[in-house]
Parts: C-alpha cells; sequence; structure tokens
C-alpha cells in the first residue's frame, strides 16, 4: 500500500514543480504584456497562476521531503488516508466540486482571450463553489 | 456510538497520538470516536479491538442502535 503511495506522491511532486516552471515561464514572458482580453484580465490570471504555483510548491517539497524520511511518509499516508478525513472530503463536496473547480477556472481561462464579461462571470462562480466547499469542510470538521 | 477507548487507552497507558498511529488514523479520528461524534467503520472498529487484543462488541457498545 506504502508503496503505491510512493510512487503517486512521487508523481504528484514532480507535476507539481513542472506546474510552478510553466508558471514562471509565463511570468517571465508576459510579465508586462497583455496576452488577454486586456491587462487586468492577464494580471488577475497570471496572479492567481502565481497563487496556485506556491501552493503546488508547497505541496511537491513536503511529498519530495517525506519521501526520503519514513516517519514524515506514514504521518502523510495516515493524513491521506484517514477515514475521517475522507468522510468529510465526501460530505463536502469532494471530488466533484474539484472538477467542477477546475472546469470553471479552464472555461475562464478560455474566456479570458475574448470576453471580459464571460471570464469575471466563470470566475465567480468558482470563487462561490470554493467558498461553499470550504464552508462544508469547516462545518464537517466541527460536526464529526 | 459510545466507546470504551478512553478507559482502554488509560489501561494500557496510551495517548489519542499512539493509538491513532498504531490503527493508522489521525488523532483527531480517534478524539471525535471517543466524544461519540464519529462512528468508525468496521474496518477501523476491528483494528481499534485488535490492537487491544478484544472483540469490537467488547470496545463499541451497540446497545443503542438494537431497536433501530
Amino acid at each position: 500500500m506504502i508503496e503505491s503511495f510512493k510512487v503517486t506522491l512521487r508523481r504528484r511532486s514532480i507535476l507539481g514543480l513542472c506546474y510552478c516552471g510553466l508558471v514562471c515561464l509565463l511570468l517571465l514572458l508576459f510579465w508586462k504584456d497583455s496576452f488577454m482580453v486586456n491587462g487586468h484580465i492577464s494580471a488577475y490570471t497570471l496572479g492567481e497562476a502565481t497563487g496556485i504555483a506556491f501552493v503546488a510548491a508547497f505541496y511537491s517539497l513536503r511529498g519530495l521531503f517525506a519521501l526520503r524520511d519514513e516517519s514524515r511518509l506514514k504521518k502523510l499516508y495516515i493524513a491521506e488516508t484517514d477515514e475521517r478525513s475522507l468522510f468529510i472530503a465526501a460530505k463536502s463536496g469532494g471530488a466533484a466540486m474539484t472538477v467542477a473547480m477546475a472546469g470553471l477556472a479552464l472555461g475562464a481561462l478560455c474566456a479570458g482571450f475574448f470576453s471580459e464579461a464571460v471570464f469575471w462571470a466563470l470566475n465567480g462562480a468558482m470563487l462561490f463553489l470554493a467558498l461553499v466547499c470550504c464552508c462544508f469542510k469547516l462545518y464537517y470538521r466541527r460536526a464529526v | 456510538m459510545k466507546t470504551k477507548i478512553p478507559e482502554l487507552r488509560k489501561r494500557n497507558k496510551l495517548s489519542q497520538e499512539e493509538l491513532a498511529l498504531a490503527v493508522g488514523v489521525t488523532r483527531q479520528t480517534i478524539s471525535s470516536l471517543e466524544s461519540g461524534k464519529y462512528t468508525a467503520s468496521l474496518w477501523l472498529a476491528y483494528k481499534i479491538a485488535r490492537h487491544f487484543g478484544l472483540r469490537i462488541e467488547e470496545v463499541f457498545d451497540f446497545t443503542e442502535l438494537e431497536g433501530v
């Protein structure tokens, strides 16, 4: 079990670091230029991508450090497979919410190239979903 | 659901963290089980009972559910 978790963790960490590299490249290329429908949307998209990159870097580095230390790896494995945490994740929307938010983010990214109104509408919907998801998580963490 | 986990832990001089690590869950899960907020899965109940060398019904109190 823990061996397959190691493989998943390594793959996840590498993907996270690749994403960070891609965001760094985008930042270097479009630091001052607007590549979307207007400058505000470009800046917002780059800011959002950078924020996600910081989170991805944190989790990737945590994963890579855990791969070198058995006790950290066991704690991480327990945290990820803990049945109460999985129950809370399922109750608060879990995978469905994540897929919906990823879809909205991708839609907003595409919309950013042709319509400002659609971009903000999709981003607003995504942020609202994220807020609902967080509220459910906080509620179930207290209730369960 | 009521459990005898706190008494069993005290008898065996185990902290919540140590029991959690032994049965592969987080300390918060053990805390929720002890306070009756969360009901363990069959697999977790079995692992906890086995850790103390007891049967599931000796650790977890099913009397509340018997009328259902």
